[in-house]
């Protein structure tokens, strides 16, 4: 008895809902996209002006003084600047090694326990830091002999805090994702528990442990409230003694969010504080495109060879 | 024929599970020593043991003796490290670094201190010489280990434990993961290495081990069940659980 094959089904065409799905998903990516275009549209738009009413000479003088017309925001680069690298500077050494004692020497036990605490800590509002700061780091710091203990390095300690978790939880998946017979070769050779970890280990998680820190530095850069309350705001150059960390400062960002609420809309200063916001824009952007081409550039060779 | 290592009453166990049962068997020095059995019966665990990998798993605990050149490798005294150069390993899937093929094969000297003594780059070419892979990559020492085919990279890994001059190398499946050419290329190796080095493989190919081995030990859940001259063992085996395994109506 003969049966009867049916002929193959054609490919479905998508129905009237997946073409709605579709077009949602469309529409929120580039929504995304376009809410982008327009903040950095509306940031343009109010900043740009700024280069018609104050000179390039003036834009980056010494002094930043609104009330006498002075808008020089060195000294807001330099606190921003200063700030950032202190944070850096401890949270990344830091950071590094709590990751790959959590990642790779720490017994379960422990990894579970101290796990789930950074994350928590991780979620305290910057605010709340900041008031802490302000009230118990600085004292702390004057007493140890500065003149006062609203510095950059009490801001950058702060920052290091907050950046801490980011850099501690990317640098432990990248190690995680190392693979097992990389370590078993290691060791089979006669490599002891650290020489595998420096030397096959980090190199193989390079590219993740870049991402960690690059992440890190953006949100020490970004943050606004917790350096408000402790870096003492003092818009000056800071001296380029041995004591420049323990100077106060002030951030790009601890800037707008002080004086915004005070400016008259359309004024210069308005203008010029939406300016810091185009500068804050791009060395955002220039870190993280830094950070991608860093990472690409490993796989681009890897590739390559 | 010395015994490079003889393993008297030898058992492991993974916490409350014994996965060796009273090992008894001994491998020559300069020959090539084949263990058989399925999926399941010891056989890695046993090799791992020689080289104390096994070590890193939490739980494990052993009894009896493993002794290299008459001392004990379970003794208190013993540096694990100096035992691993002394007894390499090379794993079923070829895992080289992910560095240059160069940096692949200086690894090892490296970490073991050997660049004060001995000149690196000679140390390099000499061992991919002895894989035969020297033709294939002098021209490309410093490009990455991970884009060379899998025959390739196996030697290479096999070239990298060789470097740092060891007296036993231990060999997990290494040829399951490669196409028979690439497999014909590593047995070739695994004879002319013989004149220098003591060679123990675990094969899951009863023809591998009948064609490229001098010694024989059949595995059967955790215990040994026949052990001798290969040839012997597979024209003539003592055990009948033996003669049902490589007749293939068993395992």
């Amino acid at each position: 008895m003969t049966t009867n094959v049916p002929a193959p089904p054609k490919a479905p065409l998508p129905s009237w809902r997946e073409k709605v799905i579709e077009g949602l998903i469309w529409l929120s990516g580039v929504s995304a996209v376009v809410i982008m275009g327009l903040i950095f549209f509306f940031l343009l738009r109010e900043g740009l002006p700024t280069l018609g009413e104050v000179a390039w000479a003036d834009l980056f003088s010494r002094r930043w003084y609104p009330i006498e017309d002075l808008y020089g925001i060195l000294p807001l680069l330099a606190g921003s600047f200063l700030v950032t690298v202190g944070a850096v500077l401890i949270a990344v050494p830091l950071g590094l090694v709590t990751a790959v004692y959590l990642g790779e020497i720490a017994p379960t036990w422990q990894r579970e326990l101290l796990k789930p605490i950074i994350e928590v800590l991780a979620g305290i509002p910057s605010i709340v830091l900041g008031f802490l700061g302000w009230v118990s780091l600085a004292p702390l710091i004057q007493s140890l002999g500065a003149p006062t203990g609203l510095t950059a390095f009490s801001g950058s300690l702060i920052l290091a805090y907050m950046s801490l978790p980011t850099i501690i939880s990317i640098t432990e998946d990248a190690l995680y994702v190392v693979p097992k017979e990389y370590r078993d070769g290691a060791l089979a050779l006669g490599a002891t528990k650290w020489q595998t970890i420096w030397r096959v280990v980090l190199p193989a998680a390079r590219s993740g442990i870049v991402i960690a820190i690059m992440l890190g530095i953006g949100r020490a850069i970004g943050e606004t409230m917790a350096v408000m309350l402790v870096t003492g705001n003092a818009a000056n150059l800071p001296a380029l003694n041995a004591g420049i960390f323990f100077q106060p400062a002030r951030t790009l960002t601890a800037t707008i969010a002080a004086e915004m609420g005070e400016v008259a809309q359309g004024s210069t200063h308005y203008h010029v504080l939406f300016m810091l916001g185009i500068v804050l824009f791009l060395i955002t952007f220039a870190i993280n495109s830094l950070a991608s081409w860093l990472v690409g550039s490993g796989s681009r060779r890897r590739a390559r060879q | 024929m010395r015994d490079k290592l003889l393993v008297n009453d030898f058992s492991f166990f993974y916490g409350s599970f014994q996965a060796l049962d009273k090992l008894n068997l001994p491998v020559k020095e300069n020959q090539i020593t084949a263990l058989i059995g399925p999926s399941g019966c010891g056989k890695s665990t046993f090799l791992r043991s020689i080289n104390r990998m096994n070590d890193t798993i939490a739980g494990t605990r052993v009894a009896g003796e493993m002794l290299l050149d008459n001392h004990d490798i379970y003794a208190p005294d013993v540096d694990v490290v100096d035992l691993r150069q002394r007894v390499g390993m090379v794993f079923q899937k070829p895992n080289p670094f992910p560095q240059s093929i160069y940096d692949n094969v200086a690894f090892g000297p490296r970490v073991l201190g050997m660049t004060k003594t001995r000149n690196l780059d000679e140390l390099v070419e000499e061992s991919l010489r002895e894989v035969m892979l020297w033709d294939e990559v002098k021209d490309n020492l410093y490009g990455a280990a991970q884009q060379l085919n899998p025959g390739q990279q196996q030697r290479l890994c096999i070239a990298r434990t060789i470097a740092v001059r060891p007296e036993v190398i231990l060999m997990d499946e290494p040829c399951s993961a490669l196409d028979p050419v690439a497999t014909l290329n590593v047995e070739d190796l695994m004879r002319q290495l013989a004149n220098e080095y003591t060679i123990v493989i675990v094969t899951h190919n009863m023809q591998q081990a009948a064609r490229a081995s001098d010694w024989t030990g059949f595995f059967w859940l955790g215990k040994l069940v026949e052990f001798g001259e290969t040839s012997e063992l597979f024209t003539n085996p003592k055990e009948k659980l033996t003669e049902l395994y490589i007749t293939g109506r068993q395992g």
